[in-house]
């Protein structure tokens, strides 16, 4: 017990470190732009601009590259790149960019820590199933006007309400106000819902959700060795009954894999990430 | 076949940072547009880069790459402090740098426009930019026998302006940039102006693009000069 209590806490770090990696890149690469506009910042650091690094911008530009043959303001080959690179991890892990990667997801879990020492076992349990079901469709609704918006206009229309985009931007005077709100109410919502963004308005989540159901490596429990204790469910993020799966395809699911042996589940080999299970 | 979270870990960062490695190498990973304006395809001087193109985004140091000129004259016309500052400074500071003049004068990226097509030697008919006495001086230190256009030009858009030497916080483009339209500007925002379907049709010369593509990237399609394009745009939008 005390080896898999060592080998939790080295596992849960894995994640972690991935996070908070990718979370210091984006912080420097946004700050160094601030600097290097205003004339100074660094010359070895990175200073693209955030539209450049997001994979979503390639998604919101394919429209505009198959009609008119150019990309849409300010996105460059490399969100381009970025989207080959994320559909590449999604077709073989699912939507671990949600789970491991997106620097808003992390800035959320980490809101979430703090929800969870102050609402304990409660946190992320107040939104009622029949509503939390309901409004999970709004990220659909909202990646077809965003795809749709940016295709009629040629603009990236969205940074105007993107708390992303906010959040590494707030210092510079260039996020609009309807962002900044929508951020600031979701670092609230995080307090009691664990990512409340990625669950009912991230258009792009809701975009690589759909490789949930083609990913190679999928989630299984063996209903053999389950105990039933529900840790796998408590610890979810997204609030996916995984204790009553066979195998992990929702399309809520983040790829975030804390729900496997190794992470959360106390019996060792009932919820693993395996490819080639039927 | 099984994975752990720390192999998963692996495979996330190789497969991005090796990605874009890749991409790099066939250099498809581009993070800012190409500072290179566009080339004159007929007239004087066809096959250099057109001057009236070049864009508020561009530094001094850009601009004195692209059109090969020692970026000592440019700090010295715009009165842009040291060779070392000027070089960050971008066209569209210039606005900033020499703030509110008499009778909405303006010494702003179209000041450096002129000012780049003068050295040049290219034509400058239609414009109508002012330059500082600074700048003025320089075109005429470096050559006094301008032909008559350029010297009656220089002559009527002369303005005694001083840069205040502040290089300015960063500005949203929309902000800095207002009502007009740029490089990146697409055909649906020259609407949001207030220019009709109609009026971009009679100017451009054809049938209304898709309103998504940049006028830019729609006058170099079909061979038509942007700096012309945006002009009479411009001229709508702001009468």
């Amino acid at each position: 017990m005390e080896k898999k209590g060592r080998s939790m806490k080295k596992k849960w770090r894995i994640r972690n470190v991935v996070q908070l990696g990718f979370f210091l890149l984006i912080s420097v690469i946004a700050i160094n732009k601030y600097f290097v506009e205003n004339g100074s910042g660094s010359s070895i650091l990175s200073s693209a601009s955030l539209h450049s690094v997001c994979p979503f911008g390639g998604v919101v530009s394919i429209y505009n590259l198959l009609t008119v043959g150019d990309y849409v303001q300010k996105i460059h080959s490399s969100a381009l790149v970025l989207m080959g690179l994320v559909f590449l991890l999604s077709i073989l892990l699912g939507p671990v960019f949600c789970g491991w990667i997106c620097p808003l997801g992390t800035f959320q879990e980490w809101i979430g820590k703090l929800g969870k020492r102050i609402f304990k076992k409660r946190y992320n349990l107040f939104v009622p199933k029949r509503l939390d079901g309901f409004m999970r469709y709004f990220r659909i609704l909202v990646l077809v006007w965003v795809i749709y918006i940016t295709a009629k206009t040629g603009l990236l229309v969205f940074t105007n309400v993107d708390p992303y985009y906010a959040l590494f931007n707030f210092w510079t005077g260039e996020v609009a106000i309807q962002a900044l709100v929508i951020l600031v109410l979701t670092a609230i919502g995080a307090l009691f819902v664990e990512r409340p963004w990625c669950k009912y308005l991230c258009p792009y989540g809701a975009l690589l959700g759909f490789a949930n159901s083609i990913k190679i490596f999928k989630i299984y429990r063996d209903e053999n060795t389950c105990i039933s204790c529900d840790l796998c469910n408590q610890s979810c993020p997204m609030n996916i009954d995984v204790a009553n799966s066979k195998k992990i395809s929702q399309l809520q699911c983040i790829s975030c894999f804390e729900c496997s042996s190794e992470s959360t589940c106390p019996v060792p080999e009932t919820v693993e990430i395996k490819w080639g299970e039927k | 076949m099984k994975l752990k979270n720390n192999q998963i870990g692996v495979l996330i960062v190789i497969i991005l940072i090796g990605g874009i490695y890749i991409a790099k190498g066939f250099d498809l990973w581009v993070t800012e547009s190409d500072k290179i304006p566009v080339k004159l395809s007929e007239g004087i001087g066809a096959g250099s880069y057109d001057p009236f193109d070049i864009r508020g985004s561009y530094s001094f140091e850009e601009i004195s790459d692209v059109f090969e000129m020692d970026i000592t004259l440019l700090a010295e016309a715009f009165q842009l402090g040291d060779v070392e500052e000027a070089k960050g400074i971008k066209s569209k500071d210039l606005e900033s740098l020499y703030g509110e003049l008499e009778d909405d004068i303006e010494i702003g990226n179209e000041s450096v426009q002129v000012f780049v097509a003068i050295m040049k030697e290219l034509d400058i008919s239609g414009s109508d930019a002012m330059l500082p006495v600074s700048a003025v001086q320089v075109l005429l230190a470096e050559n006094p026998n301008r032909s008559e256009e350029v010297l009656t030009y220089l002559e009527s858009h002369q303005v005694e302006a001083y840069s205040n030497g502040a290089i300015p916080e960063i500005e949203a483009q929309t902000d800095s940039e207002g009502l007009k339209v740029n490089g990146n500007t697409t055909f649906s925002q020259v609407i949001d102006f207030g220019v009709s379907k109609q009026e971009i049709e009679a100017i451009i010369g054809g049938k209304m693009p898709p309103e998504n593509q940049s006028v830019r990237s729609y006058c170099t399609e079909n061979g038509l000069s942007f700096s012309e394009v945006k002009e009479a745009l411009n001229t709508l939008i702001m009468p």
